[in-house]
């Protein structure tokens, strides 16, 4: 009887336990990354065409200004002058994190048009974009 | 019918019924405690994330509030030669104010024995030939100059002499001057000697410094222009022979600083509202003061020069100290370059607000700042011979000689940023940017100084309501380009303005 009571309860127990510890994940997952996207800014301080040369493209300035490490994981690049006309998207296989308070230089390749507007989007690992508009 | 059990049977039934409940009752327990925990932690995810939530909200709150401008921006000058001037005693002193920015244009004055000329330039690259203003026989050293809204005005003091010459006149957006007199005399007390100081105070009166001597007594005049007409204001006597008077304009009056020349000695300050001149405060330390400058904001005198403990010495360390009228004594002195060499030094004001020093000896020109609190490290400008310099009273130009150049001038301007915080909260500052879009070049500043493509650093807090002017290290620019200046905050709440560069 005892031997019963015992297994019975081992059982209860670890269903139990294997329950709360799901919640508990499911919990913090979902808590913590909406805490986690809350807490990420990404900024793009500057924008630099490369209208000519042998390397056409842009260069953002990101500034990560958030409270931990951010990641650059895509960039869109589309002509606002072209009625947002798709350019090109670059995605990073292996995005870099960016230290709180530094800056990376992300490069663009596409061939800017002088005097067309473009309308740059930079979207991190956590899924929060950014966008800016810049004239080439 | 059923055999009752025996005493001995029911005992064994209740001490298996209770070992069970015991088991059954701590599972359950156990299971509450678990529950609990995962609660409390669950909780705390919560409330992590709420927490989140307003401290987004607080920073969204604070960005919106976040109000700063760009005033202005200085694009400065790389160094260059200037002009030749003749010979190595046509620049004049470290505190001569013989250069000067005015209408949209550099400006700078010199004498080398034979005559008095000026150079001009829009861009403090490409300068104009001499212009000549008269013939005279003085050297840079006993010749004056000061430049007053648009007014320039010069005095002339031949050794020998029994008076000094002074003119003034209109400057010219076209680079010229419009002479309102020509150089007319006034007889000083005794025989001229070395050197002669001139500025105009605040209420448009003319000042006048000179070292002068009686044949056996060396002394200082100091004449003031009011109402139409010269008087000596002060006479200092005796003084050292060779002793240099440096006067400085103040919110209010002017101020002297006197002290012996080629080597370190005991200087003296003294300054008058016009009634009365103050009894002399000195500094702990001697100071050459052919090595050194003075500049004001306000009622405050600001000092850097060659220092030294001891008396008669033509090497020291760089300090700086400050003067308030009307206060008895001078401020404590702060140590800039700790190096004993033979430095000449100059100072700058920029926007009465921030001050910028500049010290060279044989190979280094150094600029070290400060915006109203510390000063700032010192960085290098540039790499030549510093026999003499000298900076502008305003602004961040400074001319240097010496070396290679031999009697060809060097110059160069620092970049100055100017910008305003409008928030009702200090800002943070970490990022500038200097970009032409015409030919997609960049200058870049940021408070991570070693990163790709910096320039050098940038990380200033400006107070709330605060005007802040900061000095770079000149950068190479093209000229008639819409510059788009950009400033970032640490929040990442960008200011952007379109500047022209000098044509």
């Amino acid at each position: 009887m005892i031997l019963v009571v015992v297994s019975a309860s081992a059982v209860i127990f670890t269903v139990a336990n294997n329950s709360f510890t799901s919640w508990t994940s499911n919990f913090s997952n979902l808590f913590g990354t909406s805490a986690n996207q809350l807490n990420e800014k990404v900024v793009i301080e500057q924008v630099t065409f490369n209208v000519s040369g042998s390397n056409p493209g842009a260069n953002l300035y990101v500034r990560n200004d958030g409270q931990a490490l951010a990641s650059v994981s895509s960039v869109y690049v589309t002509n606002v002058t072209s009625g947002y006309a798709y350019v090109t998207s670059n995605i990073i296989s292996n995005p870099e994190a960016i230290s709180q308070g530094s800056f990376e230089i992300i490069p663009v390749s596409f061939t800017p048009i002088s005097g067309a507007a473009y309308l740059f989007t930079v979207a991190t690992t956590l899924g929060n974009t950014v966008t800016v508009n810049e004239k080439a | 019918m059923k055999k009752p059990r025996s005493n001995c049977e029911k005992f064994k039934l209740r001490r298996r019924r209770g070992i069970s409940t015991i088991i059954g009752t701590l599972i359950f327990l156990l299971i509450l405690l678990v529950a609990f925990y995962t609660i409390v932690t669950i909780f705390g995810y919560y409330n992590d994330y709420t927490q989140a939530i307003a401290k987004s909200s607080q920073e969204q709150q604070a960005n919106s509030e976040t109000s700063v401008s760009i005033n202005s921006f200085e694009f400065g000058s790389l160094p260059s030669n200037i002009t030749t001037v003749g010979s190595l005693n046509a620049p004049g002193n470290t505190f001569d104010r013989k250069l000067f920015s005015d209408l949209g244009l550099w400006w700078y004055f010199y004498a080398n024995g034979t005559s008095i000329n000026y150079v001009t330039s829009p861009d403090g690259s490409n300068w104009s030939t001499p212009i000549f203003v008269n013939s005279s026989t003085v050297n840079g050293y006993n010749f004056g100059v000061w430049e007053s809204g648009n007014t320039i005005y010069y005095v002339l003091a031949p050794n020998g002499t029994t008076s000094f010459s002074w003119s003034y006149g209109m400057l010219n957006s076209s680079g010229f001057v419009s002479w309102s007199i020509p150089p007319t005399a006034v007889a000083t007390t005794n025989n001229v000697d070395s050197f002669a100081s001139i500025v105009a105070d605040t209420s448009g009166n003319v000042w006048v410094a000179l070292n002068t001597n009686s044949g056996t007594v060396s002394d200082i005049e100091i004449w003031e222009y009011s109402s139409g007409s010269w008087s000596q204001s002060n006479f200092i006597s005796p003084v050292a022979s060779g002793t240099v008077p440096i006067l400085v304009p103040l919110g209010s009056g002017v101020c002297l600083i006197y002290g012996e020349g080629n080597v370190t000695s005991q200087v003296y300050v003294t300054s008058t509202n016009g009634a009365s001149w103050s009894s002399p405060v000195s500094p702990p330390s001697d100071y050459s003061l052919l090595s050194s400058s003075a500049t004001s904001i306000g009622n405050t005198l600001y000092f850097v020069g060659l220092a030294s403990g001891n008396y008669g010495s033509a090497s020291g360390t760089v300090n700086t100290w400050s003067f308030t009228n009307g206060d008895s004594s001078i401020s404590s002195e702060t140590l800039l370059n700790g190096n004993i060499t033979s430095w000449n030094t100059a100072i700058s004001e920029v926007d009465s607000r921030t001050l910028i020093a500049f010290y060279g000896t044989n190979q280094t020109l150094y600029m070290q700042y400060n915006l109203g609190g510390a000063w700032y490290p010192s960085e290098a400008l540039s790499e030549g011979n510093y026999d003499g310099l000298t900076s502008s009273f305003s602004g961040g130009g400074v001319i240097w000689w010496g070396g290679t150049l031999s009697s060809t001038l060097g110059f160069l301007s620092v970049p100055i940023l100017t910008t305003v915080n409008n928030s009702p909260f200090a800002v943070h500052l970490i990022s500038l940017y200097v970009y032409d879009p015409a030919t997609q070049a960049l200058v870049h500043f940021d408070t991570n100084s070693t990163a790709q493509g910096v320039s050098g650093s940038f990380d200033y807090w400006i107070g709330a309501g605060e005007v802040m002017s900061v000095p770079f290290l000149p950068f190479a620019w093209s000229t008639n380009q819409n510059y788009l200046i950009t400033v970032a905050t640490d929040q990442g709440v960008l200011t952007s303005e379109t500047l022209g560069s000098p044509s």
